[in-house]
């Protein structure tokens, strides 16, 4: 397994670039933006020590979903490809089952986001059906969904 | 490690179950549906031979999401519970890097389902700004609206 060391300020990976490897910070830290370097960027996460990030692009070979950046000079990384991890599964399968449990949180959690907006649809179209006033609720539900598109899409 | 033999349409979990095991299945098919037995009864996936089900409740100790049955006659499915699964890691790292494969996919999957649903909802209040007019139950947010509906019931 290799290790990388970073200046501050260093892109480690760039949305949209083909995901081949996960990293695991040794020491340091990182953060991680959505649109780097344009007006409509926005930072989504900071990363520490023993953070891990780019797991899903190599499970997937799906393209990096965001950039992300050294935020400190010496910044430490175990770059994990992905003929290194299986051997990472057996060397460290805490750290591995605890990727796992984090993908499946995420799975939860956005399969209940995507049923929130589907309820919320039916609802909007119930009082639009039974022309009754939207709650002040749905409203903002409705307002939500809209907030969250345009920040992720 | 338990291998259970299942008749067609024996129910294997329900929704809300407490999740001890996950499943390997050995021979048949095994059908995820929402509302199974019920006038709303709703087909989500099929697996068979060598497919593994059951691993993200097990994985998130959460209740079961929804009912699993067998559809074939003779199917045969292996429980593995969490200190087995553990096991595996260092045993079969191959097992568990399909597991984390197909759960990254199904996040995948289910982000983009959510992305489009939002996507639905945003076009809809925009066109309204706009000033034309367009419903909640037009075509193109009819797949949430049924959705939604199913889940009022």
């Amino acid at each position: 397994m290799e290790l990388k060391r970073c200046r501050k300020g260093e892109v480690i990976i760039r949305q949209g670039d083909p995901g081949e490897c996960m990293y695991s910070i040794r020491w340091g830290g990182a953060a991680v933006y959505s649109r780097y370097g344009t007006p409509e960027e926005r930072k989504l996460a900071e990363l520490g020590d023993s953070d891990f990030f780019g797991e899903m692009e190599l499970l997937d070979h799906t393209p990096c979903s965001a950039t992300v950046v050294a935020t400190a000079d010496g910044t430490q990384l175990e770059v994990i490809t992905e003929e290194d991890f299986r051997e990472f599964l057996t060397r460290q399968p805490a750290k591995a089952y605890f990727i796992l449990q984090r993908l499946c949180h995420k799975l939860r959690k956005t399969t209940q986001d995507y049923l929130n907006v589907c309820r919320t649809v039916y609802e909007a179209a119930e009082d639009e059906k039974n022309d009754r006033k939207q709650s002040a609720e749905l409203e903002r539900g409705i307002a939500d969904i809209c907030a969250a598109y345009r920040e992720q899409a | 490690m338990e291998t259970k033999r299942f008749d067609k349409n024996e129910v294997i979990f329900r929704r809300a179950d407490l999740a001890m095991t996950m499943y390997e299945i050995e021979s048949g098919a095994v059908g995820i549906y929402a509302w199974y037995g019920t006038e709303t009864e709703t087909h989500i996936a099929t697996f068979g031979p060598g497919d593994v089900f059951g691993e993200v409740e097990l994985i998130e100790s959460c209740p079961r999401a929804a009912d699993a049955v067998a559809l074939e006659d003779g199917t045969e499915v292996r429980e593995i519970s969490r200190e087995e699964f553990a096991d595996c890691f260092q045993d079969q790292p191959e097992k568990v890097l399909a597991i984390m494969r197909q759960v990254s996919r199904r996040v995948r999957e289910t982000t983009r389902s959510y992305l489009e649903a939002c996507r639905a909802v945003c076009e809809k209040v925009e066109t309204e700004e706009r000033g034309e007019k367009d419903s909640w139950l037009s075509e193109h947010l009819s797949i949430f609206y049924k959705i939604g509906r199913l889940l009022k019931k």
